[in-house]
């Protein structure tokens, strides 16, 4: 139990460095209220209404709920979206190789920046790009693999082939972004502990082990949250690309919410999906904080 | 410096969220705070909303009265409605015309410019599309002002053209008319006459000599594509396609089959021999005798350019890409759609959009003379003329204005024959097309040979029969007094 | 390491190759690098086929008056929360990186029903406005930049009579040039490149920023990918061009709290 803080009266002085200060930071709450949390809580009674926009909501209880339990899109919309996560440890697991390798080389800038470039490119252009690159017939990479002998698949046109698809796009723009983390995780270490490290017999690996991962964990945790935040979000290339085909295949949960409340207009519906949506990935954010204290390191 | 989240993980830690005690002044200015955040949101809201209005107003400084029309289309054919529309304010100077094409996903914009309350006056309307839009009153019921017409003579359009825009309340395809065809959609069979005659030497004189254009039946098609399909460099791949296009309901109409009861309630495509086997036959064309190119190949080039580079030899589609294929550097012409061998009866699907008016509309009358002129004779006649649509009067059809005499195709009376008995799709008879949707989402896995057709229409049989179902309902509870 | 580089660029040398070359070209097997002829005309071409620069006009309409207005009322906050003692500082600025938790996809659909009532949908409102209350990012990130700097200067300033007001708006915000730029580059690159709002809110092609004017190649002319990987290209070109001006600053805001290009 901490101790109570005293009650204190406050001076004239401090009150009017007080009403200062409120008056600075009011805009942002009120952003807040208007466009944040007034929102967030008009889901929330949404969700219980059917509404078309049209008349006015109608109240159906947890009838959203219940029609959500057995909507198999939505449940396959749910499976596809966590297949997408599969992308995240790949992805991190290269941009750390690639950051290890680039960390204090010659040439290191040059070559970060170049990594960057897909991560500063628009969803739309990069849509249009690798659609173009996962032709079945006159696309790059199907080529490059019948050079190899190999039958490409028609990826973006297959269900079995355009998860991964998807997924090798993703870890190509966010490729860079990871390891603009990484290369400053690294470069927050101090090289003291890394020598004392190595007097003390450290090998590479070792050194990795012993202080490089520990000291990383802040980063990795960073990385670990907002890729899970934005792939659970997953929209613009679903859009683009594949329209959530074939067969549903590719469509995230968001693109299904976007298409329930957009083309269906089924306003209530998609609020009560977003509180699903919403849900998993306010859990999910948490779950991470809680076990965050067992393995994330954070340097004072 | 610590990141974002160390900063979160130890303002959470150390601070206190809220102090237990009694009201002390800190606690009172905290309080005052939020309640000034309250109310300075309360108050931009109302200034919000006022602003909101503010510019609807504003936007209204022209004294001609405004129609907002809105619709899609190609650089064609925005550029035909942009020439009609500048007429139409010349013969109307009391109203201005604002046109506003959609590019891409239309029928999701329009649906959104409905929701976000910026509903267009004047709109296309697919065919597929009406039934949702008619059941919910988002358009006026036309039939009044058609009635006292000089114009518009409902005598002179295709009765399938106008069928799919009838609904009297309770069932589509009857009642008083909600939308005006703006054309209609016939499908035919585009030949490339330079291919065939390699192949057909005596089918192709047979068709460029004849009056009428001959009706092939499906196995004599088959024959036909089969001798069409080659593999042109020797690497075992083929690179020359026999057809591509039929439509599943030309297939299951011709053969005698049927999707839905009478009604439009039930799903019994499953139950119909007919249908079932005419499913197969199509999805034959693409697993079994390999003619039709599979999905893979189709996306790799869209199958128009198939066609225009030589590659797709026959062709099923409609009257929209005749000025795109008019670029063809061979001989080409049209066919009626295969016909079963069972019934040899002509059928197809024909597409159709229609011109509607909002029901928000604040300028009815207004919005009624532009569908005039445009369904009407002259609109028609200039559509008509750029070779992409057939005119929605039988009468205009049968003028040069259509016919194009000395232009490909030379057979241009099989798309006037297609339209008067192909049909308007299945979904324009149901409250959505959800159910249509889903049997194509399942058929695809027979098309790419993974499944029989009827696995997969067997497989998702109760779907969409639950789908209809769901559809339905929303209406009969809508209408249950 | 330079491979990899290579092989991360390789989709952008394809898309450039594809850019310049003729239709005939783009659908020949196997594939060409090297155009014969290189198709500039192609860029002249994507840019008067679509509304391109209108586009690009609207997006800088949408985007900047954002971004300037939300980074001073964020740098103002920031201010407040590094500099001035209040009571509830700690709780009000907890609550405020809270909501840098709430998805997006739990706000989409009363968002856009609030705006239909208000009457917005359809205009650049709902783009802009949200924006000019500033964001839990940019005060965390402008809070931390003001925290570093020394006590003594807001304390001169108060000496020589300065409101806080004045000390915020002539000491310490032109002190704080370095971190309002790499905010303003990471604004200016997610305008650019904001896909999903507007498409949702606005639906005249005439009011389209160049995001939505670059999907709209995809349904006209989705044979033509030479023009179309063209019109990715200029489309691109001037976020990249941006980012290696101004890499400095974008390394640096991402290392600090990891914002998203």
């Amino acid at each position: 139990m901490t101790e109570k803080p005293p009650i204190r009266t406050l001076g004239p002085l401090a009150r009017s460095e007080a009403r200062w200060a409120y008056g600075f930071i009011l805009a942002p709450f009120v952003g807040f209220v208007l466009f944040g949390l007034g929102p967030v809580l008009a889901s929330a009674l949404l969700s219980f209404y059917e509404y078309n926009l049209l008349g006015a909501p109608r109240w159906i209880g947890l009838g959203n709920f219940r029609e959500l339990g057995g909507d198999a899109r939505f449940h396959e919309s749910l499976w596809n979206t966590a297949f997408f996560l599969l992308g995240i440890p790949v992805g991190m697991a290269l941009s750390l190789l690639v950051a290890l390798a680039l960390n204090r080389m010659p040439g290191a800038p040059l070559l970060r920046s170049l990594y960057f470039l897909p991560a500063v490119t628009s969803i739309v252009a990069v849509s249009l790009l690798w659609t173009w690159l996962y032709n079945p017939e006159f696309g790059w990479i199907n080529n490059v693999l019948s050079q190899l002998g190999i039958v490409g698949p028609a990826w973006l046109q297959d269900p079995l082939w355009v998860k991964p698809a998807l997924i090798l796009m993703g870890i190509w723009m966010g490729l860079g972004h990871s390891l603009l983390l990484y290369l400053a995780g690294l470069q927050s270490i101090p090289g003291a502990l890394l020598e004392a490290a190595s007097l003390d017999g450290a090998g590479v690996v070792g050194r990795f082990r012993w202080v490089v991962w520990p000291l990383l964990t802040p980063t990795t945790f960073f990385i670990v949250i907002t890729s899970v935040i934005g792939t659970l979000q997953m929209f613009g290339q679903i859009y683009m690309m594949t329209q959530g085909g074939p067969e549903f295949a590719s469509a995230t949960t968001m693109y299904y919410l976007w298409e329930t409340a957009f083309q269906w207009n089924r306003m209530g519906y998609a609020c009560a999906m977003a509180w699903i949506l919403g849900s998993a990935i306010i859990g999910a954010t948490g779950a991470q904080f809680a076990v965050a204290r067992r393995w994330v390191y954070y340097q004072e | 410096m610590p990141d974002l989240f160390g900063v979160v993980v130890h303002v959470s830690q150390r601070s206190q969220w809220w102090y237990p005690g009694e009201m002390s002044s800190e606690r009172r200015m905290v309080a005052g705070f939020l309640a000034a955040v309250t109310a300075v949101s309360l108050l931009l809201l109302g200034l919000f909303a006022a602003w909101g209005r503010a510019g609807r107003a504003l936007a209204m400084t022209d004294d001609r009265r405004p129609l907002l029309f809105t619709g899609w289309g190609g650089i064609i054919e925005r550029q035909v409605f942009e020439r009609l529309i500048a007429e139409f304010e010349r013969l109307h100077p009391e109203i201005r015309v604002d046109y506003r094409p959609t590019p891409r996903d239309y029928p999701t914009k329009l649906k959104l410019m409905f929701a976000g309350g910026t509903p267009p006056d004047v709109f296309y309307l697919p065919d597929t599309e009406f039934p949702g839009f008619a059941i919910n009153g988002r358009i006026l019921n036309l039939q009044p002002w058609i009635d006292r017409s000089v114009v518009i003579r409902e005598r002179e359009f295709w009765p399938s053209s106008l069928r799919r825009y009838r609904f009297d309340d309770r069932v589509f395809g009857r009642g008083p008319l909600y939308a005006l065809p703006k054309d209609i959609g016939p499908t035919a069979m585009f030949v490339n006459l330079d291919l065939l005659r390699a192949v057909n030497p005596g089918l192709a004189a047979r068709i460029q000599k004849r009056e009428v254009a001959p009706t092939l039946t499906w196995p004599e098609a088959e024959q036909l594509w089969k001798e069409l399909t080659r593999d042109l460099n020797g690497d075992g791949r083929t690179d020359q396609w026999g057809t591509h296009g039929i439509t599943l309901e030309a297939a299951v109409w011709s053969h005698g089959g049927k999707f839905l009861s009478d009604d439009g309630r039930c799903f019994i495509m499953l139950q119909d021999a007919l249908a079932i086997e005419a499913a197969e036959w199509l999805v034959g064309l693409q697993t079994r005798l390999k003619v039709a190119p599979m999905e893979r190949q189709r996306q790799s080039i869209p199958v128009d350019t198939l066609f225009l580079t030589g590659r797709l030899a026959t062709f099923v589609g409609g009257r929209w890409m005749v000025p795109q294929f008019r670029r063809a550097a061979f001989a080409w012409d049209v066919l009626p759609v295969p016909v079963s061998p069972r019934t040899r009866r002509l059928a197809g699907w024909s597409g159709s959009v229609g011109l509607a008016i909002s029901s928000h509309c604040r300028h009815p009358g207004d919005a009624w003379k532009l569908i005039e002129f445009l369904s009407g004779p002259q609109g028609q006649a200039a559509q008509a003329r750029t070779g992409f649509q057939i005119p929605n009067q039988r009468w205009l059809s049968h003028t040069e204005v259509f016919l194009q005499p000395g232009q490909r195709p030379e057979h241009a009376e099989v798309f006037i024959d297609a339209a008067g008995y192909q049909d308007a799709g299945p979904p324009t008879r149901t409250p959505d097309d959800e159910w249509w949707d889903l049997l194509h989402r399942s058929l695809s896995r027979a098309y790419r040979g993974e499944a029989t057709a009827r696995e997969a229409v067997l497989r998702v049989a109760p779907d969409v029969q639950a789908a209809l179902d769901r559809a339905w309902r929303a209406i009969d509870r809508e209408r249950r007094p | 390491m330079v491979v990899g580089a290579v092989v991360m660029l390789l989709p952008f040398g394809w898309m450039l190759s594809t850019a310049l070359q003729t239709p005939a070209e783009v659908f020949s097997q196997p594939p060409r690098w090297l155009p014969r002829a290189p198709q500039w005309g192609n860029f002249v071409q994507a840019t008067t086929v679509v509304p391109f620069w209108q586009g690009v006009l609207n997006t800088l309409l949408i985007t900047l008056p954002g971004l300037i207005g939300g980074l001073f009322a964020s740098a103002l906050a920031a201010y407040a929360f590094a500099r001035l003692r209040f009571p509830g500082r700690e709780m009000l600025f907890g609550t405020l990186l809270v909501t840098l938790m709430i998805p997006a996809a739990v706000t989409m659909v009363p968002l856009f029903v609030l705006f239909r009532e208000l009457r917005w949908i359809d205009s650049f409102r709902p783009l802009i406005v949200p924006a000019l209350f500033g964001g839990a990012y940019a005060i965390f990130f402008l809070r931390q930049f003001f925290r570093t700097l020394p006590a003594d200067l807001d304390e001169a300033s108060r000496i020589d009579g300065c409101s806080y007001w004045q000390t915020f708006w002539k000491i310490l915000l032109p002190l704080a040039h370095a971190p309002v730029a790499t905010l303003a580059v990471f604004g200016f690159l997610a305008g650019w490149n904001e896909f999903l709002a507007p498409l949702i809110y606005l639906s005249s092609p005439e009011r389209f920023p160049l995001q939505l004017v670059l999907a709209e190649f995809q349904s006209l002319y989705y044979t033509d990918w030479s023009l179309m990987m063209a019109g990715a290209t200029l489309a691109s070109l001037p976020v990249m061009a941006l980012y290696l001006v101004a890499q400095r600053y974008v390394a640096e805001g991402i290392a600090l709290s990891g914002i998203k290009a």
